[in-house]
């Protein structure tokens, strides 16, 4: 079963992303599995070995870069694609993330209905 | 909503009090927690085995409004059942109460959901919808907006409220063959409801309303809410399904959201569109004045722009390398329009006996009269002493008056014999009332009569084409907008020349766009093919056409451009419309377009 794992330390972003991708799962099997700061996340994700990961910038022990560099330079898991969840007003560091591997941007606050659009393409795929 | 007791009780959590329950319960007994078919968790031997049709196997459910969306099952065996009873109601209290949390938990969060997804759409709508001042763009980023957010909208359209009249016109609409099915919708009494306000919002089944008299429509529910801003009726948006019961309320709360935004949106342009007609009347205002004030120009201000956008025309259509790249946005059609309007208005400040200066001695009179004067009063003195040296008799005088006539037209070349002759009346003189002497022509008389071509001497002519310099510096006091910008240069520059022989700036090749090209020859066109001028009767076709074929090759029009006008037609179709028949003589184009 495909797995999404989401990575962010703000509890309430990953209940709301968490429920959005809910709605996927009507129509795929796929596991929603959450981490909190970006050391747990990298761990997740190798153990996971997950098709899509939603990543913070800004989280304890490791951020969102370093987490998707990690990611990056694990070829075993270059079909895992990564979307960074950047906060308005940080649009600017989109080539940070962009050098580092991250294959789409979503600004917070969200637009779920943005989150399932590109979920479901990926997951599809 | 999805409603599954697994959602409820995440698996993870139900895990970890399983595990803590486990070692807890006695030997024998198990007890599962199930979701219908699927097993969601559970702890001592068989759990997943468990079905409440086992003997000794008891079940409690677990309900969601109303709605049983799992149980929990447990097997004991006979002799520890007393035992047991307590964990299980235990258990029972736990998984509820953790239910009713993650019911809590989850509401918050699906209605925060909902606000991230009404702030998307907000965003977004004040965006498409506020990017155009056009009020069918916006009606059109309206019911796309919609149409991609509702599969249940089948058709959408924007009717618009003519406060002139109260009546509701069609704007824009969406959906196959929708104007087809809009149009007798407009006429229903149905429609009428929705305009009176009887009708709002949601009718899920048309044929059943009460307003409906006989439904022969494929709509069978709509959506309409009207449009308003500032307290003030701007349209009616109607969406319609081919459905029953097609519209939800989430459709409404959507649709209600985006209407709002789409009115304020709908004003603006309805604003900005009445500015942009009064500033056009202003336009026209000022054309018409400058036709008005000569007769002999009159509906030039108003042709130019007729073939300028025509050749226009041609370039955007035309298929040769030429103008391959040459595009034109909607912005530049408007533009166009009102540099060509406007390229004359410099002749407002023009004094009108220049503009139309019949005759060389013209100036708020035709001084000829003067001089005509003259020469009566030489003849009666001539006549008072017959006997007097120099007399030059009747004979002389008359031929002197109509050669001066003649020489005042300007429709021939002065000759040098002319000049002579000129100078040698010039020299002739007539005396006042008190004997004092005075020359038939004065200096500047002279100079007048001695113009080589036309009636303008070089003082009018500066005048003349001071027009130009007038229109950029008239035209350079209006703030135009960013995408009218290019009014004044394509205004301004109907009088350069490509050879740089032009006026005012002497402007060359690289400095002059495409529509300001345009604009010198449908000038000249016009003017050559002109009614009437005091100074000449109007040139034929052919004859226009080999003034301007020269003026190409002399670098004065671009030659690609005057290429394009004979081969595209449009001097035809322009000369069909406006010219005089006895001014359409054939043409032979090969002459012209052989290069």
């Amino acid at each position: 079963m495909d797995t999404v794992v989401i990575v962010d330390d703000e509890v309430h972003i990953r209940s709301l992303l968490e429920q959005t991708l809910e709605e996927l799962q009507e129509d795929y099997a796929f596991e929603i599995v959450t981490a909190a700061n970006g050391g747990d996340g990298l761990a997740v994700v190798q153990r996971e070995r997950p098709r899509l990961v939603f990543l913070d910038v800004m989280m304890p022990v490791m951020n969102g870069y370093d987490v998707c560099k990690a990611i990056r330079a694990d070829a075993s898991l270059n079909e895992t694609r990564v979307v960074m969840l950047t906060a308005k007003g940080q649009e600017a560091d989109r080539q940070r993330g962009l050098d580092v591997g991250v294959n789409h941007f979503m600004t917070k606050p969200f637009d779920p209905d943005e989150i399932l659009k590109l979920a479901e393409t990926i997951l599809k795929s | 909503m999805v409603t599954s007791l697994h959602l409820y009780l995440p698996s993870k959590r139900l895990k970890e009090l399983m595990q803590t329950l486990a070692p807890l319960l006695p030997l024998g007994v198990s007890v599962a927690v199930r979701s219908g078919e699927r097993f969601l968790g559970g702890a001592g031997s068989n759990a997943e085995q468990l079905t409440e049709h086992q003997p000794d196997t008891r079940s409690h459910p677990f309900v969601l409004d109303g709605q049983s969306i799992g149980q929990l099952l447990w097997y004991t065996p006979p002799e520890c059942a007393s035992q047991t009873q307590p964990w299980i109601q235990h258990l029972i209290t736990l998984c509820q109460s953790m239910i009713a949390l993650e019911q809590a938990r989850r509401a918050v969060t699906h209605e925060a959901l909902e606000s991230l997804r009404e702030i998307a759409l907000l965003e977004r709508a004040s965006t498409s919808l506020n990017r155009s001042l056009r009020p069918k763009e916006v009606a059109n980023a309206l019911l796309t907006e919609l149409a991609s957010r509702s599969p249940h909208i089948t058709w959408g359209a924007v009717f618009l409220y003519d406060i002139t009249d109260s009546h509701y016109g069609l704007l824009t609409t969406l959906g196959h063959n929708a104007d087809a099915l809009f149009e007798p919708f407009a006429r229903s009494t149905f429609f009428q409801g929705m305009i009176d306000g009887q009708i709002v919002g949601i009718i899920n089944d048309i044929a059943a309303h009460e307003l409906c008299s006989n439904h022969n429509s494929l709509f069978h529910s709509t959506l309409s809410l009207p449009l308003d801003a500032h307290q003030e009726r701007v349209g009616l948006l109607v969406l319609a399904a081919e459905h029953k019961e097609a519209f939800t309320s989430a459709d409404l709360k959507r649709t209600t959201t985006l209407a709002s935004i789409a009115a304020t949106a709908l004003r603006n342009a309805q604003l900005f569109a009445a500015e942009t007609n009064m500033f056009r009347a202003f336009i026209s205002m000022i054309a018409t004045a400058i036709d008005a004030k000569s007769p002999y120009t009159a509906g030039h201000c108003r042709r130019v722009p007729e073939i300028a956008r025509m050749l226009t025309e041609a370039a955007c259509a035309d298929t040769t390398p030429l103008f391959a790249g040459f595009r034109f946005t909607e912005d530049d059609w408007e533009t166009l329009e009102i540099a060509t309007y406007l390229h004359d208005c410099g002749k407002v400040v023009t004094p009108e006996w220049v503009v139309d200066k019949p005759t060389k001695l013209s100036t708020n009179m035709d001084r000829v009269e003067l001089i005509e004067l003259r020469i009566q009063l030489i003849l009666q003195q001539e006549q008072l002493t017959p006997q007097q040296t120099g007399n030059k008799g009747p004979k002389f005088w008359q031929e002197a008056l109509r050669f001066v006539r003649a020489c005042n037209l300007g429709t021939e070349m002065i000759s040098p014999e002319s000049e002579a002759r000129l100078r040698g009346l010039a020299a002739c003189c007539w005396r006042d009332g008190q004997g004092q002497e005075h020359p038939l022509l004065d200096e500047e008389e002279l100079d007048n009569l001695l113009i080589r071509r036309g009636t303008l001497n070089a003082n009018e002519r500066a005048i003349i084409e001071d027009h130009v310099v007038h229109t950029i510096n008239m035209l350079k006091g209006i703030p135009f907008p960013p995408r009218l910008r290019h009014v004044v240069e394509y205004a301004g520059g109907h009088h350069e020349c490509l050879n740089g022989r032009g006026y005012p700036y002497h402007l060359t090749e690289t400095a002059l766009s495409i529509p300001a090209r345009v604009v010198a020859i449908a000038d000249i066109f016009e003017a050559l093919t002109a009614p009437d001028r005091p100074y000449r009767s109007p040139y034929t076709l052919s004859k226009t056409l080999d003034i301007m074929h020269r003026m190409s090759r002399e670098g004065h029009i671009d030659p690609d451009l005057f290429q394009l006008f004979l081969r595209s037609g449009v001097y035809q179709r322009y000369a069909e419309n406006h010219l005089k028949p006895h001014q359409i003589d054939s043409v032979d184009l090969t002459v012209y377009l052989g290069g």
